[in-house]
């Protein structure tokens, strides 16, 4: 019984041509009748109408609503009041977006590009951290326009999807619309046309994609610097095209480094320590990331391996490679030799370790190559230091 | 060994108290205690994490995939089921995925805190306290004051600036003349004047049962700070120039020590510089246990255990505030001022005792005559 009055109700109001509600916190006004409205709040529930600028209802019309529901005029009313809720509920769809932000995590809910982006497993937070004028763009790219070709571009570069996250965290400046496709091709032709092999770009691409959105003018620079190295008394070294290359692929970020700081380090070697030419350029050659080591540091390094541990500088400059382990482990594990007394490094004599066996690798690798006792004798020794 | 901990959110909760360090030497401070924590952060990101986040979306029917949630149950019988009726349901959130927020765990969560600091050249137990429960315990174990072991090397015959070998040598001076037997002698009265001068100094009257049970306890020590007390002294090695001593002192930093060793060489009428201090013991934090951990050994797993072994040695009555001198009128003597000069040596030499007359005067004029002869 009820249900019908409901009906009847709802009929007449639609025949009045009702303004629907405007507001979705819709105020609960009972009707006349006092007909039990069920009350539910979520919008899964039809539509409420609000009985603002209602005639009130008198009994008489109870009798006009016994007419059919299929009548045309009426479904045309509810179709169009239907539409116009429509759009008003697209505004539900929006998440409330800040229109200034720090980072991109307010914004992915709301952009299909940032979330395809941390599909491929590009870092939001390292770009956050360390590129922060590129949130700018990132936030405004489109997917077909700006992305999916750049995709293109790097697998016809023979870059596999799976790498494409960790390269765009390493660069995100490749999305950048104002970088072309045609300048990231001009530089992929100028190092072609530098005797770069494809295998040697594409592994360039992987591991240092910052060199496609550098400018073409400072590499030829650069490559320049590194290919007559000046020392310190007008003296230069001089690097073979293979040697260079080798070099740079080894080591790419001395394309970006200071090349003071490179100038000095060579300058110290010289100056300081009085490494000659041949020796400086093999110690290069070895390890290039020698020359990007704080001047501090590698003075103390050196002066660890040539001090205390006796080496001398054909040695030194044969063994580069232990310049790459941390100053303290290698002079607690030259410390514990000595205590132990087997700190042996000259090759005739008895007992000789190599200088790699000593300072390349972990504690454990240390005491097993070395034969020194276990790792616990180690730490007990540690514990005296 | 106890079984690891999987689920960093719980290793995190229970990463709460304190544990004891061990710092080598020529490491600053701060560094070394920034450098436990971002291996803890290292580790227990590797955990485990929490799951993603989920937040509630409203979406049309037709849109609703197979992966949605729905929130309501209950509600879907009687919900229109019309193409564009709209449901709540249950989506996960891209704010919270892991690539857009980071690591879960950061330095800034863990919050460490040291009680007294070991200086750049000194080496030895720190005791550290993570958290609230840590911090609490750490300010605890301050205000008990245990006692403290060091073992310091000293170099005879040489004077420098700081007491140590890094900075210049103002004086060089012979030290042929000196004897272990010469050494041993002079810890002893050092010992003697320092324990004397902190009984002293408490204020309490010396003739009451109640000074006497105290003091067999171990209790009888000074409520404010009264410069350094030695309560023992150890020569441990005696290889000329060099010797090593051992020392057991309250409320003792190391410049102290060093300041001691450069004290025994102008007595001993040379000079001597100090290069090796360690702390070897804490209270009841040992150097040489196995849960004073080496910074390679910080992980979450060895902390925890540490952790764990530390509270029961910890025992109640150690950190308790002791109110045995509440109620009590106590006499104390001048102040001893806080200047680095003034040791309780020489303030003990200072004040005089009246008429007590000890054999501390004649030892010391004894070595000067020796000296002066070799």
């Amino acid at each position: 019984m009820a249900q019908r009055a409901i009906a009847r109700f709802g009929l007449s109001l639609i025949r009045r041509n009702l303004k629907p509600a405007t507001s979705y916190n819709v105020c609960k006004k009972r009707s006349l009748h006092n007909t039990p409205t069920t009350v539910d709040n979520s919008l899964t529930k039809s539509y409420s109408y609000s009985t603002e600028g209602n005639n009130p209802t008198s009994g008489s019309e109870e009798s006009a609503s016994d007419e059919p529901f299929g009548n045309d005029e009426v479904i045309n009313d509810f179709m169009k009041f239907d539409e116009e809720l429509k759009e008003k509920l697209k505004t539900l769809d929006s998440v409330s977006i800040p229109r200034k932000s720090d980072s991109l995590a307010d914004y992915v809910n709301s952009s299909k590009v940032l979330q395809t982006l941390v599909m491929f497993g590009v870092e939001l937070y390292t770009i956050e951290k360390q590129f922060k004028e590129a949130l700018d763009f990132l936030v405004k790219l489109d997917l077909n326009r700006d992305v999916v070709p750049k995709l293109q571009f790097l697998k016809k570069n023979k870059l596999t999807p799976q790498e494409f996250g960790a390269t765009v965290t390493k660069n995100p400046h490749i999305l950048d619309p104002q970088n072309k496709i045609e300048d990231f091709e001009e530089m992929i032709e100028y190092l072609r046309s530098k005797k770069f092999t494809s295998k040697q770009i594409a592994s360039l691409l992987v591991r240092y994609p910052k060199f496609l959105t550098l400018s073409v003018p400072k590499i030829d620079g650069i490559l320049g610097f590194y290919q007559k190295l000046p020392t310190n008394f007008a003296n230069t070294i001089y690097f073979s095209g293979n040697q260079l290359r080798s070099l740079i692929i080894r080591c790419p970020s001395l394309l970006t480094a200071d090349l003071e700081a490179v100038f000095l380090n060579i300058k110290l070697l010289e100056q300081s320590f009085g490494f000659s030419l041949p020796q400086i350029k093999n110690m290069v050659t070895i390890y290039p990331n020698l020359l990007l080591l704080e001047m501090k540091e590698l003075e103390l390094r050196c002066r660890l391996f040539l001090f205390e541990m006796e080496l001398t500088k054909e040695e030194l400059s044969q063994a580069a490679l232990v310049f790459n382990n941390r100053r303290k482990r290698t002079e607690t594990r030259h410390y514990y030799l000595k205590s132990l007394g087997r700190n042996q490094y000259k090759p005739d004599q008895k007992g000789y370790l190599s200088m790699l066996d000593v300072v390349v690798g972990t504690d454990e690798e240390f005491c097993e190559k070395c034969k020194v006792g276990t790792i616990e004798d180690y730490e007990r020794f540690l514990k005296t230091i | 060994m106890s079984l690891p901990v999987t689920y960093a959110p719980k290793a995190f909760r229970w990463l709460n108290g304190i544990f004891a360090v061990y710092k080598p030497a020529d490491v600053p401070h701060y560094p070394f205690v920034s450098s436990i924590v971002d291996k803890l952060v290292l580790d227990i990101n590797s955990l485990e994490q929490r799951p993603q986040k989920k937040r509630v979306v409203f979406k049309r029917q037709s849109e609703i995939e197979d992966s949605d949630h729905p929130v309501d149950e209950s509600n879907q019988s009687h919900v229109g089921q019309l193409e564009n009726t709209l449901k709540p349901v249950c989506v996960p959130d891209w704010f919270d995925h892991p690539l857009v927020q980071g690591p879960r765990f950061r330095h800034s969560d863990f919050e460490l805190l040291c009680g007294t600091t070991l200086d750049v050249k000194a080496c030895g137990v720190l005791v550290v306290g993570l958290k609230d429960l840590g911090s609490d315990l750490i300010k605890r174990f301050d205000r008990a004051k245990l006692p403290r072991k060091y073992l310091a090397h000293g170099h005879l015959g040489l004077a420098s600036l700081s007491a140590t070998g890094e900075t210049k040598i103002v004086e060089r001076s012979t030290w042929q003349h000196v004897t272990a037997d010469k050494i041993a002698r002079i810890l002893m009265h050092i010992q003697g004047t320092h324990r004397k001068a902190s009984i002293r100094q408490t204020g309490v009257d010396l003739s009451t049962q109640k000074a006497y049970e105290l003091a067999s306890e171990g209790l009888l020590k000074p409520q404010q700070y009264c410069g350094p007390i030695i309560l023992d002294l150890k020569l441990v090695e005696f290889k000329p120039p060099k010797f090593g001593i051992e020392v057991t002192c309250i409320d003792e930093a190391c410049s102290d020590i060093r300041r001691l060793i450069h004290e025994i060489g102008l007595i001993l009428k040379t000079n001597a510089i100090c290069t090796y201090v360690q702390r070897q013991q804490d209270g009841p934090f040992l150097y040489d246990d196995p849960n004073t951990l080496l910074l390679r050994q910080i992980n979450v797993q060895r902390v925890l255990e540490s952790m764990t072994y530390f509270r029961h040695v910890l025992t109640p009555g150690m950190l308790k505030r002791h109110t045995h001198f509440r109620n009590e009128t106590l006499v104390l003597p001048d102040p001893v001022s806080k200047a680095p000069t003034q040791t309780l040596l020489t303030a003990a030499s200072d004040t005089q005792d009246n008429g007590v007359t000890t054999d501390d005067d004649t030892l010391l004029e004894e070595l000067s005559e020796t000296s002066v002869g070799g």
